[in-house]
């Protein structure tokens, strides 16, 4: 098992200037470590929406990597998307879940499958080109740079614990004040 | 469809959108029949309910489409594992009764290896009649959850005449929940 809070340090390492659409347990994680908060597009009120989101903004700004930092409770709610992503194949999307089994940010209750669940294989079936599973922090951090190097759209299912209490909920912008807010950074006021 | 009617014995079945006029037009046992509107895309979640709260079989006729929309259900399908559901999905690729536009991968999307992933214990796939008509016992009388991907062509639009006028779905399940307490518990799964 990765420790979530290690697991977005890691990828905070390695960002450069990429877009970060993050949601529930990875968001409240990613927003206490990010170090460009004018890039990150937080999503707390459209529940699931994150890959989606992701995929919007992958397809708009082809010459921008955006990574999608997703939950597996989420991914469950909007599971299409895997399949919207894949046929639209931006090359510049990486998408990371951060699967800990259940649904955190609502109380830890368990997902509703069968247990096992294998969303690379998802993923993969779905059409992702390239699909990732890691459970060791080590393996992630030596794949990280080709990851974030390679064509995508990647998947990459990090099987997390949160070894850290959880940060509280970074300040709720509208959703469209958050669009606005990143809109800033990339064109100017 | 005229050959799982052939095999459906006591079973609820139910339809949807593009299936809904052709299975009317094949179907004897009308009263078992379930037609769902207006709750696009959630077919499957109802199916699910229906067979887990029936001791009959249930046989779903789905949509790529339509799955498409809700594809975490086959997770949570999966996951609770009924025994006495027949997921039939019926792949015409299209979003034929708002106009034939192509669904998100189109042609490319393996749902048969999507359902395997979510842990449907058995999936099968056909692309022709024959194929089917020889497996159908195999099918029905097994143990489900089971997934069977149907490739059709797609037929746009609504056959004129049979469509059904929208109702509440209160009242199908009213009308439902009668018509199965008049034909008692059915066959044991």
């Amino acid at each position: 098992m990765i420790s979530s809070a290690a697991a977005a340090e890691a990828i905070e390492r390695h960002r450069g200037d990429a877009l970060v659409v993050s949601t529930m347990s990875a968001l409240r994680i990613w927003y206490t470590i990010s170090r460009r908060r004018e890039l990150d597009l937080d999503i707390i009120n459209c529940m699931s929406k994150a890959s989606s989101v992701g995929l919007g903004l992958a397809l708009a700004r082809p010459e921008r990597r955006v990574l999608v930092l997703d939950g597996d409770g989420s991914l469950l709610m909007n599971l299409g998307s895997l399949v919207t992503i894949a046929n639209k194949a931006p090359r510049n999307l990486v998408h990371f879940v951060f699967e800990d089994g259940g649904y955190t940010s609502t109380g830890g209750q368990p997902l509703p499958s069968a247990g096992g669940l294998d969303l690379a294989g998802l993923a993969k079936e779905a059409g992702y080109p390239r699909t990732y599973q890691f459970d060791s922090l080590e393996d992630f951090v030596t794949a990280l740079q080709e990851i974030l190097e390679g064509d995508g759209p990647t998947f990459v299912c990090l099987k997390v614990v949160h070894d850290r209490p959880l940060p509280p909920w970074p300040p709720e912008l509208t959703a469209r004040e958050a669009v606005y807010r990143v809109r800033e950074a990339l064109v100017g006021g | 469809m005229r050959i799982v009617e052939g095999h459906r014995g006591g079973a609820l079945v139910i339809t949807c959108h593009s299936s809904r006029p052709v299975w009317r037009q094949v179907s004897r046992d009308e009263e078992m029949d379930i037609f769902f509107t207006g709750c696009m895309g959630k077919e499957s979640s109802l199916a699910l309910g229906l067979a887990l709260s029936s001791s009959r079989k249930v046989i779903l006729f789905d949509g790529d489409g339509s799955l498409l929309m809700n594809l975490g259900s086959l997770v949570t399908i999966a996951g609770r594992l009924p025994e006495n559901l027949y997921h039939f999905l019926v792949r015409n690729g299209v979003y034929a009764t708002t106009g034939g536009q192509p669904i998100p991968g189109q042609g490319k999307v393996d749902f048969a290896g999507l359902a395997r992933e979510a842990g449907y214990p058995r999936v099968y796939e056909f692309d022709n009649l024959e194929d089917l008509a020889s497996r159908i016992g195999e099918v029905l009388g097994g143990r489900g959850p089971v997934l069977v991907s149907l490739q059709v062509e797609p037929e746009v639009g609504e056959p004129p005449g049979i469509a059904l006028p929208r109702r509440r779905m209160a009242e199908v399940f009213a009308e439902l929940r009668a018509r199965l307490e008049r034909k008692g518990a059915g066959e044991v799964r």
